[in-house]
């Protein structure tokens, strides 16, 4: 219900808000598409959805935008077989981001490193240095390479990698796990996929209670700082994979006291290449989020964040 | 009578004293407790914190007192406190009864009313045009999950009427219509899939009634088509259908899950899981509890219409 005390006077123009809690995706998307609810909840709403939505109702408004959370790999360095680096680094090479963009994300996602890509973001590389990385190349080449690495940490077809893939059972999870697993397949890793609830994601990864998992990550500001203290940095507890590079908290420390741009944008452009070299957490693509509302909501304007979503204050009916 | 009554209730509370002691061991045998889950979420473990929360939710003591103290619970009212929620675990259950309640009772009706009129049809005209069509469609009602019926249903509603029902939950008192409206339709994708059962039950169970000799007599009288099928030949059919009416009935209270999830209603069984996943101990031995009580009043019931329907089980023959 409306705040009659307020900060800002004469704000928020709303009476109350309403959040209908919609577990199942096909009732999200008719409920929409209905008017039975005036708002989709940011990071919800794929391609394809608000694609059928606008033709099925087209005074809908859909906005594309960047809501600075992508989808990444996390492998725990401190159990086998992902604390052997040639092994985690086959896996980021099998990936072939650009088709998980066009099948699982049907477009709505940009590929990137650990930073928002242009233009969505600042500090993203640009393709000429992404296209150098690991799991950037020819699909074919990648494959190749990365069953060389298997094969040089003692996976073969007579002694495969069978492993447990973990990741949080929301749909757009499980989609992105889903292909992932079919292309570790393709390398000779045998991936099962077990969906964790949302209770207990964040503790089974935080406790390291997995061997691999597809994970989204939602990054505050577009600043390095907010995105590697918290999910690279040595004792950090959402840097998930416990990866731990002394070389890697330097530049990190590095950057963060750099004062001139333009030595911090390379500087954080090396520690990119660095951490995907290292296949610390690789990163697989950036999320677009269409964001999907009825006309006659007014000044509900989607924030690059997905945390700052919910800034209610200017929100008014035009009804 | 009586005696097959008092028997039947004393078999019904030794099961319940049994299931109280399943779900009470199955809860702790699985891996991790609300405390565990509370600290790995945050991130932080100090363990004389996590010992003082334990104590204060009674989970530092040994398991049979923990036992004997839900057990006291039940029987004096009182179902403990939500770990989660930290109200009363009977404030968070209540609201969700009756929404599982009128919804599996609204099923079965609608189960009733399609299965044994169509399973009659279905047998009387037998290798009929008519008894084919009902057989596909029994068949069809069997082969699709009710949840995904029940997602066709709003897919459906939303296109060509461009409506869904309501998706927060309408009190009757609130408003009646829209409250109809709301479980008309799942009860209608759950109701179906069991009516196909009730049908199949029902024809063959007719079937092989309408061969037996009474019947042939019934037919040699010359006594009425209307009063051979529904006086003498129902009537003798009709135990396996009830008995499958009591499993359906008792299925629905608790397996509603994914239905209460696609129609959005705050049922029993949706909040179940959620409860497991948080290992909120009151509620999800208590919800258990109340489905266990309604199976075994079920087939309690069920055992009580045998008497009722067949005078040898009456008469104890």
């Amino acid at each position: 219900m409306k705040n009659p005390d307020y900060f800002v006077k004469g704000r928020p123009y709303l009476d109350g808000l309403k959040y209908i809690v919609i577990a199942e995706r096909g009732t999200r998307t008719a409920a929409l598409q209905s008017g039975a609810v005036d708002v989709a909840f940011p990071g919800e709403t794929t391609k394809t959805a608000a694609e059928q939505l606008k033709k099925a109702v087209p005074e809908l408004a859909v906005t594309p935008y960047s809501q600075n959370v992508n989808d990444n790999i996390i492998m725990n360095t401190k159990k086998p077989p992902f604390n052997n680096a040639k092994v985690r680094l086959a896996v980021s090479r099998a990936i072939d981001r650009r088709a998980l963009v066009q099948a699982v994300q049907q477009g709505g996602a940009v590929v990137g490193a650990s930073m928002a890509p242009k233009p969505q973001g600042f500090w993203g590389l640009l393709d000429r240095d992404l296209n150098t990385l690991p799991g950037y190349g020819k699909p074919a080449d990648e494959k190749q390479r990365a069953k060389q690495l298997l094969a040089e940490a003692g996976v073969t077809p007579q002694n495969p990698l069978k492993v447990e893939m973990v990741t949080r059972a929301i749909a757009i999870y499980v989609d992105m796990a889903s292909f992932v697993i079919n292309e570790l397949k393709q390398i000779g890793i045998e991936a099962s996929l077990k969906q964790i609830e949302t209770a207990q994601w964040h503790a089974t990864a935080t406790r390291g209670d997995y061997q691999i998992g597809a994970n989204l990550t939602g990054i505050g500001p577009d600043d390095p700082d907010a995105n590697y203290f918290e999910n690279y940095a040595c004792g950090s507890p959402r840097n998930y994979s416990f990866y731990c590079d002394e070389q890697v908290m330097k530049m990190i420390e590095q950057q963060s006291q750099e004062l001139d741009p333009k030595k911090r944008f390379a500087q954080v452009a090396a520690l990119q290449k660095k951490l995907e070299d290292d296949a610390a957490r690789p990163l697989l693509d950036w999320k677009l989020d269409y964001f999907v509302h009825r006309p006659f909501v007014k000044n509900l304007i989607p924030h690059q964040s997905i945390y700052n979503f919910g800034r209610m204050q200017e929100v008014w009916r035009d009804k | 009578m009586k005696s097959y009554l008092a028997q039947r209730l004393g078999i019904a509370i030794l099961t319940l004293v049994g299931m109280s002691i399943v779900i009470f061991t199955l809860l702790r045998l699985a891996p991790g407790d609300i405390v565990d889950i509370l600290f790995s979420t945050a991130g932080y473990v100090n363990e004389s914190e996590k010992q003082a929360i334990l104590k204060e939710l009674g989970m530092d003591r040994p398991y049979w007192i923990q036992y004997l103290d839900w057990m006291r619970q039940i029987l004096t009212g009182d179902l403990g406190k939500s770990y989660r929620y930290d109200v009363p675990a009977w404030e968070v259950i209540r609201p969700l009864v009756p929404v599982t309640i009128e919804l599996a009772v609204l099923s079965i009706i609608v189960a009733v009313v399609l299965g044994v009129p169509t399973g009659v049809i279905s047998a009387v005209r037998q290798d009929t045009t008519l008894d084919y069509v009902l057989r596909v469609l029994s068949l069809a009602g069997l082969s699709m999950p009710s949840f995904w019926l029940g997602m066709v249903i709003i897919l459906g509603m939303v296109s060509w009427l461009g409506w869904i029902p309501p998706l927060t939950y309408v009190k009757p008192t609130e408003n009646f219509r829209a409250h109809a409206i709301q479980f008309a339709l799942p009860a209608l994708a759950v109701g179906y899939r069991s009516s196909a059962l009730i049908m199949r039950i029902t024809r063959s169970s007719l079937l092989e009634v309408m061969r037996e000799d009474y019947i042939r007599t019934a037919w040699a009288k010359g006594q009425a088509e209307r009063v051979v099928i529904w006086h003498h030949a129902l009537k003798n059919a009709i135990l396996p259908v009830v008995t499958v009416i009591g499993i359906e009935f008792a299925f629905l209270i608790g397996g509603l899950v994914v239905t209460e999830t696609v129609f959005n209603l705050p049922g029993v069984a949706r909040f179940l899981v959620q409860a497991i996943l948080w290992r909120d101990y009151p509620i999800v031995q208590n919800l258990v509890m109340f489905i266990a009580i309604v199976v075994i009043l079920s087939n309690l019931f069920v055992d009580m219409l045998y008497g009722v329907l067949d005078p040898r089980v009456r008469y104890g023959g």
